[in-house]
């Protein structure tokens, strides 16, 4: 797109007010919308990177298309932390409350040493989920790479201790084989270099199944909120 | 064409060229919405002063270049990538301010200033970012479009920008893993930094009867456990499931989010909430409309629930499983013989 094209389509085509309206109104669509020439200087034909914009790119169809090329999908960790963690030995399986809190401490206890994403720690927490939920969090490839904070705690390299507090709002009421709970998870990056990170706080609600009063409780399914 | 309307097309020319660079450099400083209607779950503009300054035109453009991927949203993951550094090289080999991997770059990268591409050259990279996130959001449009997806197109394309587009189509939407979840929850919450959320309602409306009015807007939405964020009524979790509505403490979170303006989030639970803001006295003659107000029913500490004080001895709350957001007297005895934490926010 050019800016002159559609404003001398709008000036062969339309008369007086009409014409003027138009002609602003495509001008303005094609700087606000386009991406085209009118933000930013022209490009340069050498030399080195620039912090401003240059003078025009290709926008994607707005056409939605069959698909796109597949992102390069981020390693997952290769070793086994040697931080503390709950045990299915020691926790009480008839306990929701306990099966819960233990599979959000595995859930979200870190370590930038061992683990490329956080979803090395969801895959440790599957003894605690049902087969189901945890066969879905065994799919999950990330292709994102963990972020900026988590290349820092790796400097350091960090490793997260989560504190659980039981939340307190009113929840369902629990049957024999579902239950309801809610926590507030918080956990500080902690570098054993002596770093210390932003403490982190967030919400988790969680469903947890049994076939049986006499099976144990398993997480099947949960929301993380701000 | 004819020689006048040639000349007046000229003679226009000027003008409206003078007229689009005002609106452009309205749109660079922030003062123009820059949420498509494709897009915007919040009536909101983008607020550049929070972008480095050497970036914020690139973020500017870049976010032009879908409705979908705004450039707030485009700031949001530009900070959780790589915190704004050009440089940053992660442990799992990602490159530059958006964190490219090698693999991914060369479907999306161009030479944008003049240097070569490069996912270092951060003009390449955002440009690029956006490229890739409007891909996605083309992608996922397609799927809420053609029936095979539903929720809102920004959340699905964070989605498949972290866990892939086959997952969202093969879940119809958000997939249920931890990590893709957590991450579109991380970019909605950095967002707020990077805009301004326009409240939806009269200008001069004191900050308590704008929290009141949010939240009676939405008298006769279904109580739903897990549900309702910062944009409103959302499916809960559990027996709310499938239940578009609020909780008593996403009602309060989100009365207070639009009465400030997008700038004041609470915690997202009760017991949270009655720990911040200012206290208030358990005194009708004291409290005002658009205070908070904690319930510990037992007594025993536990603030299992809340609601927001409208006047007169009453409070519009979501109060349960099988209810509604409606107005409760605060003398039924539930409430009247709970202990009361009161809070004001504004």
């Amino acid at each position: 797109m050019s800016s002159d094209g559609p404003g001398m389509r709008a000036a062969q085509g339309l008369r007086g007010t009409v014409a003027l309206l138009t002609f602003l109104a495509l001008i303005v669509g094609a700087a606000l919308f386009g991406g085209c020439g009118l933000i930013g200087k022209a490009g340069k034909t050498s030399g080195t990177a620039d912090d401003t914009p240059a003078a025009s790119s290709s926008s994607p169809s707005r056409t939605a298309p069959a698909t796109v090329p597949p992102a390069q999908p981020i390693p997952r960790g290769t070793a086994t932390p040697t931080l503390p963690l709950p045990s299915t030995a020691k926790v009480a399986q008839s306990d929701a409350s306990a099966v819960s809190s233990a599979a959000l401490t595995v859930m979200f206890t870190y370590d930038t040493t061992t683990d490329t994403t956080s979803q090395d720690a969801v895959l440790r927490a599957q003894p605690w989920l049902t087969e189901e939920y945890a066969a879905t969090q065994r799919e999950h490839v990330s292709v994102s790479p963990p972020g900026a904070d988590w290349t820092t705690w790796t400097e350091h390299r960090a490793y997260t201790a989560p504190v659980l507090e039981r939340g307190r709002d009113q929840a369902p009421t629990d049957t024999a084989t579902t239950a309801y709970r809610q926590w507030l998870v918080r956990y500080t990056p902690t570098g054993r270099d002596g770093w210390k990170g932003t403490e982190v706080t967030v919400v988790v609600f969680a469903l947890l199944t049994r076939q049986s009063a006499a099976d144990p409780w398993r997480v099947s399914d949960m929301l993380v909120r701000s | 064409m004819k020689p006048g309307r040639a000349i007046a097309g000229f003679l226009v020319l000027p003008f409206a060229l003078m007229v689009a660079a005002l609106l452009v450099i309205a749109a660079l400083a922030g003062g123009l919405p820059s949420t498509g209607p494709v897009g915007a779950r919040l009536n909101a503009t983008f607020n550049g002063a929070q972008v480095p300054a050497q970036y914020r035109e690139w973020v500017t453009r870049a976010g032009q270049m879908c409705p979908e991927v705004t450039p707030q949203l485009l700031a949001a993951q530009l900070e959780q990538e790589s915190g704004w550094n050009p440089n940053a090289v992660s442990p799992v080999g990602a490159m530059g301010i958006a964190q490219f991997m090698p693999g991914t770059w060369p479907n999306y990268g161009q030479d944008e200033d003049g240097g070569g591409a490069s996912p270092y050259h951060p003009g390449d990279a955002i440009m690029a970012a956006a490229r890739y996130d409007c891909e996605l959001a083309a992608l996922v449009r397609g799927y809420i479009e053609t029936g095979r997806a539903s929720g809102d197109v920004q959340d699905l394309m964070l989605a498949a920008y972290n866990a892939g587009p086959g997952a969202v189509l093969k879940y119809a939407g958000i997939p249920q893993y931890t990590e893709t979840q957590n991450y579109v929850r991380v970019i909605r919450s950095l967002m707020d930094k990077y805009q301004d959320v326009i409240p939806d309602i009269a200008a001069g409306t004191p900050f308590g009867q704008a929290v009141v009015e949010f939240a009676m807007r939405h008298r006769g939405v279904p109580y739903s456990w897990g549900g309702g964020d910062t944009s409103g009524p959302s499916e809960g979790f559990g027996n709310g499931a499938g239940v578009k509505g609020f909780d008593c403490s996403s009602l309060v979170q989100y009365a207070v989010y639009h009465a400030s303006g997008g700038k004041l989030m609470l915690p997202r639970v009760s017991q949270a909430q009655v720990t911040v803001g200012q206290p208030v006295p358990r005194d009708f003659a004291v409290m005002l409309p658009g205070d908070v107000i904690g319930f510990d029913p037992h007594r025993n500490g536990d603030y299992s629930h809340i609601g927001i004080y409208i006047g007169n001895g009453q409070m519009v709350h979501a109060p349960k499983t099988g209810d509604v957001v409606k107005v409760s007297d605060l003398s039924e005895s539930y409430y009247a013989n709970s202990a009361w934490l009161v809070r004001r926010f504004g």
